[in-house]
């Protein structure tokens, strides 16, 4: 491939960037908003070239993207499946986009891994992985503040739920898991082993270090934490969407709001082009889950198989082979087996 | 006999021209007389009697046979031309038609006796006019006739020049080298008589005898009274009968939307790509300027339907010239950076001249297309133009003949921009092509009519402006690479 100006004008962001990030390697608790501040100013500077090439570069759902998580953590060799599907990748900057409910400490200890992950990147995978700040500059955060409330009224059976609705009527956390039922909350905190959407919920707040609350404190706890993931979710949806590009999602819930939402928005056919989007989502999560990345030990080698044995290639035609549409009931299983049969004609560690 | 090739022309340093092969040996030998001007009218009567026999083989032995007669007992019919058979007192006349008519019935060159008219050739018109023969049936025989001998080149016109040469031949008046591949000339000439239809060994004597025909020119002067008057006759005779080329677009609407969107959307790709990338790179400015330059003029050809035109010629020439200077500066570049900025300059010291030149001249341009505020400024507007050179040369003192050859385009420059040339500078073969309609009457010696009507319309543009359009942003991507929608887009239209 001859010279591109697009993409080195990228890689030349990307080597500005790491020595900017190399400056803030360690920090104190004090400075960590104004280090933030100063990445998200470095991004502000470039908006205009980024934008460019976010428009340019993904072309026909070719690009994965890691967005809506926290950081990648190359160093987990997360690499291995977020690089398995798709010919390009960018990685939504953690860094220009964290913010925690939490304290100032763990939000600069979240800072420091999140900056160190984007080292590794640039250093050691910038010619593979591109990190931008997607979902800071080219998210409309008011239509994802709609959607995500829409998302969360929806989960009630009536119509016309609302703020002032919702606050009204509930008195307790139990009186809105009832209202919810369990099939309609069944998308939600899905990353726990338990079977009611109550004991699921309790256990994702105290994963993230709170206690749950009493009465209509309890109510609103709720509606935050679900409205942050409904958020999340339509980060992702509407980053996917606009740019034509499929996500790499680990989170179970966000994972399973991400489908809910798209197999809606697939019920109507001008966005029937989209369902690529989804397909590829839904392959590369199933791969995550079957996938036992851990004991591999060298990137390119792994790379190169994949793409000796056309893995991605012979897996998405299977698919649309034996007219796989994830946005159908029982399309998730068909993608499974379909990848435990290709992993194992390869030798790829799986988990069956 | 095929036409030389480009490489075989001599290059004459003092007329600064290539002399064709021809030309280059035989001076201006070659050109005294032409075959369809100067030298039919005298033979056209061997023309006619050619025509008036469906079998080659049996004219050819009858004319010979008189001939020889005719040439045995008047020697000076060895060059057996009309004036001079019509300059004879009339006995002599009465003799040589008497030995003819031997062998050809009269009716053969009574379509003659509309030229050769009663009040100046009495004994001719007497003797050959007949009922049958009108004026209207004769029109139309000579005028088929004259068809037939306009090209010189052509099987008939050579079986005319045929007996000049066999007049000469039986008469031991040609002399060959033994081994010039002719070892007895007359066997070969009766053996190229001999047929009705031509094969290749007699199609080599044809060479010969045009050759000979060309030589032999010179030995004998026109005779210009008798010429005019044939012209004069013949051209009052016959009505112009005009034809000219109707070219249409020669692709869809469809074809040019779908061309036109990709190459707009490459085209603001790129302006995009430099304003929000590479604001300040000269290099990309320049480059991006000569080819959107290129790409507004192709527009025009669309906007304005300029496919058959003679402006969509201009074009193809310009675009050629935008795309042959990128290449230049993108070499020249890697051994002089300023080279970017030295052709913006180049093209400012232009306009300085011209704005200098309504300034001191004080000539007034109110409504001209000229905009001399605006000129003024585009000279003042990074320097002033105190510091503005001008450059009366081309860029870089090259010629772009030598450019397209450093570049390696040199058939771009030679076979497109070199013929393109020809219409912007008013040339005749751009004349010629595109404002004049060939009349198609030979006794009008096939004149051109000026176009006034502007009815001739010449072969499309469209696919030259596209192969250079092509070419124009082929470097482009080189240069700065492209995005893969784009690419795809661009294979999916066979780019």
């Amino acid at each position: 491939m001859g010279y591109n100006l697009l993409i080195e004008s990228m890689k030349k962001i990307q080597q500005e960037y790491l020595i900017l990030l190399r400056k803030y390697e360690s920090f104190d608790v004090e400075e960590v908003y104004s280090i933030q501040n100063e990445c998200q100013i470095f991004w502000l500077r470039h908006k205009r070239e980024i934008d460019f090439f976010i428009n340019n570069y993904p072309y026909e759902f070719d690009t994965c993207v890691f967005i809506g998580g926290m950081y990648l953590n190359v160093a987990s060799k997360s690499l291995y499946p977020f690089l398995t599907f798709g010919k390009k990748h960018l990685v939504d900057d953690p860094v220009a986009l964290l913010s925690t409910n939490g304290s100032k400490e763990y939000f600069a200890e979240y800072l420091k891994l999140a900056i160190e992950d984007n080292i590794d990147i640039i250093q050691n995978h910038g010619d593979q992985v591109l990190i931008l700040p997607l979902s800071y500059l080219f998210v409309d955060k008011e239509l994802c503040e709609i959607g995500a409330k829409n998302s969360f009224w929806h989960l009630f059976p009536e119509e016309g739920m609302n703020e002032d609705e919702y606050g009204c009527r509930f008195h307790s956390l139990d009186e809105v898991i009832e209202c919810i039922g369990e099939e309609r909350g069944r998308c939600l905190f899905l990353k726990y082993e338990k079977t009611t959407l109550k004991e699921r919920y309790l256990e994702h707040l105290d994963l993230m270090g709170f206690s749950v609350l009493d009465g209509k404190d309890g109510v609103m706890q709720f509606y935050g934490m679900c409205m942050g993931l409904f958020l999340q979710t339509m980060v992702v949806m509407t980053f996917c969407t606009h740019y034509w590009v499929f996500p790499f999602i680990r989170d179970h819930s966000l994972f399973g709001c991400f489908c809910l939402l798209m197999k809606n928005m697939l019920k109507q056919k001008k966005f029937a082009k989209l369902k690529t989007s989804l397909n590829k989502a839904v392959m590369l999560k199933l791969f995550y889950g079957l996938f036992v990345y851990e004991e591999l030990e060298n990137l390119d080698d792994y790379l190169k198989m994949l793409n000796d044995s056309n893995f991605e290639t012979m897996v998405f035609d299977r698919m649309q082979e034996e007219n796989v549409e994830c946005s159908e009931s029982g399309s998730f299983a068909k993608v499974n087996t379909i990848l435990i049969e290709e992993m194992h004609k390869r030798n790829i560690p799986c988990v069956v | 006999m095929p036409h030389s090739k480009l490489k075989d022309h001599v290059f004459d340093p003092k007329k600064k021209k290539f002399l064709s092969p021809m030309n280059a040996v035989l001076g201006n030998i070659a050109n005294i007389q032409d075959w369809f001007r100067e030298r039919m009218p005298e033979y056209l009567w061997i023309g006619l009697i050619l025509d008036f026999y469906d079998s080659r083989r049996l004219a050819i032995l009858y004319l010979t046979s008189a001939l020889k007669q005719i040439t045995a007992e008047y020697p000076d019919l060895i060059n057996p031309r009309m004036s001079t058979i019509l300059a004879m007192p009339e006995k002599d006349q009465k003799r040589v038609f008497d030995i003819l008519e031997q062998f050809v019935p009269k009716e053969a060159i009574s379509p003659l006796t509309i030229l050769y008219t009663f009040s100046q050739n009495p004994y001719f018109a007497s003797r050959f006019a007949t009922q049958e023969y009108d004026v209207e049936k004769s029109s139309a025989i000579l005028e088929r006739v004259m068809k037939k001998a306009t090209a010189f080149t052509s099987d008939f016109s050579t079986d005319i020049a045929f007996f000049i040469v066999y007049t000469f031949a039986v008469n031991g008046k040609i002399h060959l080298p033994k081994n010039k591949g002719f070892e007895n000339i007359v066997d070969d000439l009766n053996s190229y008589a001999d047929a009705d239809a031509l094969d290749d060994e007699k199609r080599k004597i044809q060479g010969f005898i045009r050759c000979h025909v060309l030589t032999s020119a010179s030995t004998y002067e026109n005779n210009q009274i008798f010429l005019d008057d044939f012209w004069k006759k013949t051209s009052s005779l016959f009505e112009c009968s005009s034809m000219y080329f109707k070219y249409e677009k020669d692709v869809s609407d469809n074809d040019v939307d779908l061309y036109a969107s990709l190459i707009k959307d490459i085209y603001l790709y790129y302006r995009e790509m430099y304003r929000v990338i590479e604001p300040l790179n000269l290099k990309f400015l320049v480059l991006l300027g000569l080819a959107v330059y290129s790409y507004k003029r192709f527009l025009e050809i669309i906007e304005h339907n300029l496919y058959n035109a003679i402006s969509g010629r201009s074009i193809i020439r310009v675009m050629i010239e935008c795309y042959l200077m990128m290449k230049y500066l993108l070499k020249k570049s890697k051994e002089k950076e300023t080279v970017w900025e030295e052709y913006q300059f180049h093209g400012i010291g232009k306009y300085k001249a011209t704005l200098k030149n309504h300034q001191e001249n004080a000539t007034s341009l109110d409504k001209s297309h000229i905009n001399v505020d605006y000129l003024n400024l585009i000279v003042n507007e990074f320097k002033d133009e105190e510091f503005v050179d001008v450059d009366t040369s081309y860029f870089d003192d090259i010629g772009i003949r030598t450019l397209a050859i450093e570049v390696e385009e040199k058939e771009l420059y030679s076979l497109y921009y070199n013929y393109d040339s020809s219409f912007e500078h008013g040339l005749w073969g751009a004349i010629r092509e595109s404002s004049m309609i060939a009349c198609q009457t030979p006794a009008h010696q096939y004149h051109s009519i000026p176009d006034v009507e502007n009815l001739q319309k010449m072969k499309s543009v469209w696919y030259d402006a596209v192969m250079v359009m092509n070419k124009t942003i082929g470097l482009l991507i080189k240069e700065f690479g492209i995005s893969d929608e784009l690419k795809n887009r661009m294979k999916e239209n066979g780019l």
